[in-house]
């Protein structure tokens, strides 16, 4: 299943399981438990990631963004559905209105 | 505060000044006028590890240092504070890991310290150094979470006959289990001190007072404020206040604690005789953090003259080192039977230390070899041996 195909406005994210995640200096640094791979992501991705533990959905994460950051919508939806296209393959997050994902 | 001609002495002020909670334009003005004087960085930094405090050292370097700390020390800061978090991430993924398992063995576990103190204080697991995973359970079930935790990997840090466990159940507080794989320590509770401590927070009344929170995006229970505001307070006293990070966990508690029940703080900590180990936690939080206390709380702390010679004490060595293991363990006890104001706990504490079992880790063991059926003769012989053990240190001054 492409995590990708599924992204609408409406789709709410969720933090995996096996993901924890800290900030660090305004960026935040996750770890994935299975793998026991990090990964690190800038101020703005850490923004994002916030915003997924809040189950926010895409468009309420767009939405924070254009309020917190100078960018046109078309570029920040661009760069939240790269980032949460990347987050998904790498299973550090999960659609969270499909339970058997958990 | 006056500069002292101790060695390191402008360092120690430096690192007390980032530990500061509130900071005000006089805090600021003090920590650039502290960072521009040379300081012995190797020794700023080592000494901020020790004591727990690298991310809080951080933290204000980040605000208020740019341009004055040399890049050098940001970059070794740096670095130690991402390993820190790397690690706290580690420790946090096998407690939830733990907690799971646990749940589902039907067993209630209450996660406390470590990562959950520090989402609580400072919403991420970053800003603490911790080193181990504590877990509450009820007494009946920590055989069982035990053997679910050697399943798991773990290693006891003893193994006991069934007649030692029970005893030992009866007077500690925690087995200690350790993994080789990722170097993590479980510290499994089943109540808060030992019966030779007469800890001031009993676990079943601390069962019904649980709260509900979140460790990461998992909800968990955890220790009401006021409990956790005790458990710190005498956590502390229990070791001396010998980390300068255990002073800023609480004194973070008490400031982002608007509506903490002081009347029932005082009320709870006056029934266990632990008056004088509150006051002296707060006058700690006050003196060293800067952390503003209620005026008539203030006022009560500063009226404890125990409290205040122990703070007093307290403050002058907080940056020395003991000479051994031993001194660390006399100064600890002896800290610890000042910081309870009444005389029936001492004789309780002192009582339960040495009439009792051994430790399974103490010396008694090697010292006397007697069969397990004449063990009740170390109830004899270890307060011989500890009279024996503290006499000398006395003589040797």
């Amino acid at each position: 299943m492409n995590a990708v195909e599924k992204i609408n406005g409406t789709t709410v994210w969720a933090a995996s399981k096996n993901a924890v995640g800290c900030e660090v200096e305004g960026e935040m640094v996750l770890l994935d438990l299975q793998s026991g791979t990090y990964f690190g992501l800038n101020p703005v991705g850490a923004d994002v990631w916030n915003q997924i533990t809040q189950r926010k959905s895409f468009a309420e994460i767009q939405a924070y963004l254009l309020s917190q950051y100078r960018v046109t919508p078309e570029r920040c939806e661009a760069e939240v559905l790269s980032l949460i296209t990347k987050l998904a393959e790498k299973g550090l997050i999960r659609n969270g209105s499909d339970e058997s994902a958990q | 505060m006056p500069l002292s001609v101790k060695p390191n002495a402008i360092e120690q002020e430096f690192i007390l000044t980032c530990a500061a909670a509130a900071y005000d334009e006089a805090a600021r003005a003090q920590f650039r006028r502290l960072a521009q004087r040379g300081l012995n960085w190797k020794y700023v930094l080592a000494t901020s590890e020790l004591h727990g405090v690298l991310p809080l050292l951080r933290a204000r370097i980040d605000e208020y240092g740019a341009g004055i700390v040399p890049a050098s020390v940001s970059t070794e800061l740096n670095r130690a504070c991402f390993a820190n978090a790397a690690r706290n991430l580690a420790l946090t993924g096998e407690l939830l890991s733990i907690l799971a398992l646990f749940e589902a063995e039907g067993i209630e576990a209450v996660p406390f310290k470590g990562p959950v103190l520090a989402e609580e204080l400072f919403g991420t697991v970053s800003m603490r150094q911790f080193c181990d995973i504590d877990i509450l359970v009820k007494p009946e079930t920590v055989l069982r979470a035990r053997n679910l935790l050697t399943a798991r990997g773990y290693t006891p840090e003893f193994s006991l006959t069934p007649a030692r466990e029970a005893e030992y159940i009866r007077s500690e507080h925690a087995f200690q289990l350790k993994r080789a794989e990722g170097s993590v320590i479980v510290e499994l509770h089943w109540c808060f001190g030992s019966k030779s401590q007469a800890f001031p927070l009993a676990a079943h009344d601390v069962w019904q007072r649980l709260v509900p929170g979140h460790l990461q995006t998992t909800p968990v229970k955890t220790l009401c404020r006021e409990d956790l505001f005790i458990y710190l307070c005498m956590h502390g006293a229990k070791h001396g206040w010998e980390r300068l990070e255990w002073i800023c966990s609480l004194a973070r508690l008490v400031e982002r604690s608007p509506d903490l029940d002081w009347d029932y703080l005082i009320e709870t900590a006056y029934y266990y005789g632990a008056l004088r180990g509150m006051y002296l936690a707060l006058l700690l939080a006050n003196d060293v953090c800067a952390v503003p206390l209620p005026q008539n709380i203030a006022e009560l702390a500063i009226a404890d003259k125990g409290a205040r010679e122990l703070a007093d004490q307290l403050k002058a060595r907080l940056f020395e080192q003991p000479t051994s293991h031993r001194a660390r363990e006399f100064q600890r006890h002896a800290f610890y039977l000042r910081s309870r104001e009444r005389l029936v706990d001492r004789v309780r504490i002192v009582w339960f230390s040495c009439a009792r079992i051994p430790h399974p880790l103490a010396q008694d063991w090697d010292l006397f070899r007697l069969p397990s059926r004449m063990s009740f003769l170390y109830y004899f012989l270890r307060p011989l041996r500890l009279f024996r053990d503290y006499s000398m240190r006395i003589l040797q001054g």
